[in-house]
């Protein structure tokens, strides 16, 4: 017949001699050096287990040990969490408790009496193989939960039924200034300030059917501090621990909010200046022009010439104190910009 | 069948100037003066009639009533077949000169300050709005 030829390193913690070369010689029969380790209690295999000089892809384990037998065995060698498959192998044919152990995490159950070397080598590949996907599944896990704790940008999870807080993300708590444990007796409502900072924030959208309207738009949120925060919220539905929920990502555009206002501030004061050079300088300037072309006329008498002298003097006067204002004007749009050209004159 | 020239304006010594000007050109020998919107509308709802020509030069930043505003009384008042405004003013704004164009009363939209040259030109269409009219 032909053997496996793969390598196999696994842990056999059997108590019992006469079955222990029994589950041997099955393994033999279908692997051709199968590297088999024995321990006779769980205590000892924990010592194997613990030290990391040893690696297993498998361990069998008979469920009646000296120290430890049944569900606590059970329970036990699974809190040493260790990321290789545990096959059970027993004479209890309790069909219950066999259930009981899969679900707790056991990667198979195999009846001692129904045991043959086919069976048994069945178990031993199919469970190392799934058990591999069972960790890249994990791994994966892992990596989704990272991307969603350690994002720089503040997430929640909200139910969609009542909007309660269920999981939070560092930069949340680091931005908003809740604990973790704060967060999770909150619900957004709690996060929305009183008033808003813009007309442009988008009313609250509740989840009263569970329906696809989602919690999007530009909302006033508050922090711990009472500062305000306008926020960009995106967000997704998802299931979150087998409940529907949202899982919400805040863009903070306080600034560029403020830097927009700003700059249409300084656009409303130029446009202020412009309309003041269109409409209120030109007025005594075009009456001087119209003076001065009034005043080379020969028609015109010399009495009346020099009151319009006096007219002209009068409105360059007017000219030049508009002129002052405007500058003064000027000076309101960029004082911070006119202090930084003092301090540093190669600007 | 008169001429009758109307000089609106809130600058005094803009009045003394187009007076002047009207004056040089033979435009008018005695336009009338009104330093408010409101002044003139009141002379015009007294004085208006189909026969004479009423040639009449606004400015548009006033106070009391404004340029504007004098002209929506106007449109409810006179006949565009005799009666043509000059919108006089020192802005160079585009956007009131764009308003003005779109005014039927309407005809010039002139930039202070105004020449002699100017002058001449507004009397001939003047005098043609004359030739225009039906003879009563």
């Amino acid at each position: 017949m032909h053997k496996d030829k793969k390598h196999f390193r696994l842990l056999v913690v059997e108590d019992n001699e006469g079955d222990f070369f029994l589950i041997k010689d099955y393994l033999e029969e279908m692997i051709l050096v199968p590297e088999v380790s024995r321990t006779v209690s769980f205590s000892q295999a924990c010592q194997i287990l613990g030290d990391p000089i040893n690696s297993f892809d498998v361990i069998l384990l008979d469920l009646s040990l000296p120290d430890k037998n049944g569900l606590e065995l059970i329970e036990g060698m699974l809190a040493l969490d260790l990321s290789i498959p545990v096959i059970v192998l027993t004479g209890y044919t309790d069909f219950s408790f066999a259930v009981t152990s899969l679900a707790l995490g056991i990667s198979d159950y195999l009846l001692k009496d129904d045991l043959t070397a086919t069976t048994l080598y069945k178990s031993v590949v199919y469970n190392i193989e799934r058990n591999k996907n069972i960790i890249s599944l994990k791994e994966s896990e892992q990596r989704y939960s990272d991307l969603f704790h350690l994002s720089p940008q503040p997430m929640w999870v909200i139910a969609k039924k009542n909007q309660q807080f269920l999981d939070v993300n560092e930069a949340a708590i680091r931005d908003y200034g809740y604990s973790y444990e704060e967060f999770l007796l909150m619900s957004f409502s709690d996060l929305l300030a009183r008033e808003t900072i813009t007309e442009a924030d988008t009313p609250t959208l509740l989840h009263k059917d569970g329906s696809k309207a989602l919690l999007q738009g530009t909302f006033t949120l508050c922090n711990k501090k009472e500062n305000l925060v306008l926020a960009d919220i995106w967000s997704n539905s998802i299931k979150f621990k087998e409940e529907t929920a949202t899982v919400l990502l805040a863009h903070d555009i306080t600034e560029r909010y403020n830097h927009v206002k700003a700059i249409e501030k300084q656009n409303k004061l130029l446009r202020e200046i412009a309309w003041t050079q269109s409409h209120v300088v030109r007025a005594p300037l075009a009456r001087m022009l119209g003076l001065i072309n009034l005043i080379s006329e020969e028609s015109i008498v010399i009495e009346e010439k020099i009151t319009m002298i006096k007219h002209l003097i009068n409105s360059a006067h007017e000219l030049d104190d508009i002129v002052i204002d405007i500058t003064k004007k000027a000076q309101q749009i960029l004082p911070q910009s006119i202090e930084n050209d003092k301090q540093d004159p190669d600007h | 069948m008169t001429n009758r020239t109307l000089i609106i304006d809130d600058d005094p010594v803009v009045i003394i100037m187009l007076k002047k000007l009207i004056q040089l050109t033979d435009f008018d020998e005695n336009p009338l003066t009104f330093d408010s919107g409101l002044t003139a509308i009141k002379y015009l709802k007294e004085n208006y009639n189909q026969k004479d020509v009423f040639s009449i030069f606004l400015d548009i930043n006033m106070p009391v009533m404004n340029g504007w505003d004098f002209l929506m009384e106007l449109t409810n008042l006179a006949n565009p077949a005799n009666t043509f405004v000059c919108i006089v003013t020192s802005s160079t704004d585009r956007f009131d000169e764009l308003k003005a164009s779109q005014h039927p009363l309407v005809s010039k939209f002139l930039i202070k300050p105004i020449y002699k040259d100017t002058l001449i030109g507004l009397k001939e269409l003047a005098y043609s709005k004359m030739k225009e009219r039906p003879h009563f």
